[in-house]
């Protein structure tokens, strides 16, 4: 492993994050105080509940931004659903729920459909700042119906990959799999075939830039990046072409693409843009 | 489908129970910590039954709101309470 890294070191570098290359499956380590991750998982219940958001798609970054490769901003996303929860004392109260998919510990190239808290989301975070996507009402309730049904299992492919191409059915990453449940909602199909059709023709996915030496050396290094399912350079699903693809068809309103920060974060703001722009300026 | 269904509840509130026994330790640590927020914890384990049932409790809030004529950016309440699923599954990008 040693002589694979530092052969990547010789060749340039890889724009590949630096601990996935060293231990990819390690448990994450909390970056601020559990009170203070608390009150931040509380701050965007609250945004999203003053909002009226029955189901958001949030994105958090488990890396430094400057360990990310091109402009991609978060490494993972997931669906929060408002709903009542039971609480120990036999009650119930109001939050959300979060619907993630997680790629296991081992094998870590295989993943499984999780249902947590946002919390256990914002343990996550290592920067402070989350990525928000508030469908419009009508996707919201698309959404949902998906959710609350044997598709949303039906949707989820357990062949892993961090960089999976969304037009492609053999891997599937957790920004893929929340773009195959919101193809499901709007073309009501649970045809994964069908889906990849679609997305292939009116999803522009992120492009990640690498050169042949990474690609050929990263999945030496880290199993989770599998190739296979790439041609033409490498293509994906992020925060940023998720929102492009909501704003082009009407699925959500520009006011409700946001990123919240947390009071600690050091986070810089990025102003969504829309458009071809924020594809490199929001992501 | 209804037995099967009151089973899955009952195995879920066992299983809830048997998990809540097995984290006291670390609950507690996590509850001193987070002692002035609150904090609950989730009763059972992580299983799609659960997660579909929050889902379909969502449908159910949604749409009554709704029917009441619910105007679509209306807030909606919040509990203040934290919960946590001390079965951490997350790794730094997913």
């Amino acid at each position: 492993m040693r002589i694979v890294l530092v052969c990547l070191a010789l060749i340039g570098g890889l724009a590949l994050p630096a601990p996935v290359l060293a231990d990819s499956n390690s448990e994450p380590v909390d970056a601020f105080s559990l009170r203070e991750m608390a009150d931040f998982s509380k701050q965007i219940e609250q945004e999203l509940a003053s909002r009226g958001a029955y189901v958001a798609m949030v994105f958090r970054t488990g890396r430094d931004r400057s360990e990310l490769p091109g402009d991609i901003r978060y490494t993972h996303g997931a669906f929060w659903v408002y709903a009542p929860v039971p609480t120990l004392g036999g009650g119930t109260q109001y939050g959300y729920a979060v619907y993630n998919l997680y790629h296991e510990i081992d094998p870590v190239t295989l993943s499984g459909l999780y249902q947590d808290w946002p919390l256990d989301f914002t343990r996550g975070d290592t920067v402070g700042q989350v990525g928000v996507i508030i469908p419009n009402r009508e996707m919201q309730n698309r959404i949902l119906d998906v959710i609350a049904s044997p598709y949303f299992e039906a949707l989820h492919n357990p062949d892993y990959s961090l960089l999976s191409n969304p037009a492609d059915g053999r891997f599937q990453n957790c920004t893929e799999f929340m773009l195959d449940v919101v193809s499901s909602a709007i073309w009501q199909t649970a045809s994964r075939e069908q889906i990849k059709v679609n997305i292939e023709a009116y999803f522009r996915p992120t492009r990640v830039q690498l050169n042949p030496f990474q690609r050929f050396f990263a999945p030496l290094a880290d199993p989770r990046l599998r190739f296979d399912d790439q041609r033409n350079g490498i293509r994906t699903a992020t925060f940023s072409s998720l929102a492009d693809f909501m704003l082009a068809f009407d699925l959500a309103d520009e006011d409700q693409i946001f990123e919240i920060d947390a009071p600690y974060s050091q986070a810089e703001d990025i102003v969504y843009l829309g458009g071809e722009a924020a594809a490199t300026a929001a992501d | 489908m209804r037995l099967l269904l009151v089973s899955a509840c009952t195995f879920a509130v066992y299983g809830g129970a048997a998990l809540a026994q097995d984290q006291q330790q670390p609950a507690n640590a996590m509850e001193e910590e987070l002692s002035e927020r609150g904090v609950n914890y989730a009763r059972d384990d992580s299983t799609q039954d659960r997660a579909r049932n929050y889902a379909r409790d969502a449908q159910r809030i949604a749409r009554r709101r709704q029917d009441q004529g619910e105007e679509e950016d209306a807030p909606l309440p919040l509990g203040e309470a934290v919960i946590v699923d001390n079965n951490r599954r997350s790794g730094p990008d997913n």
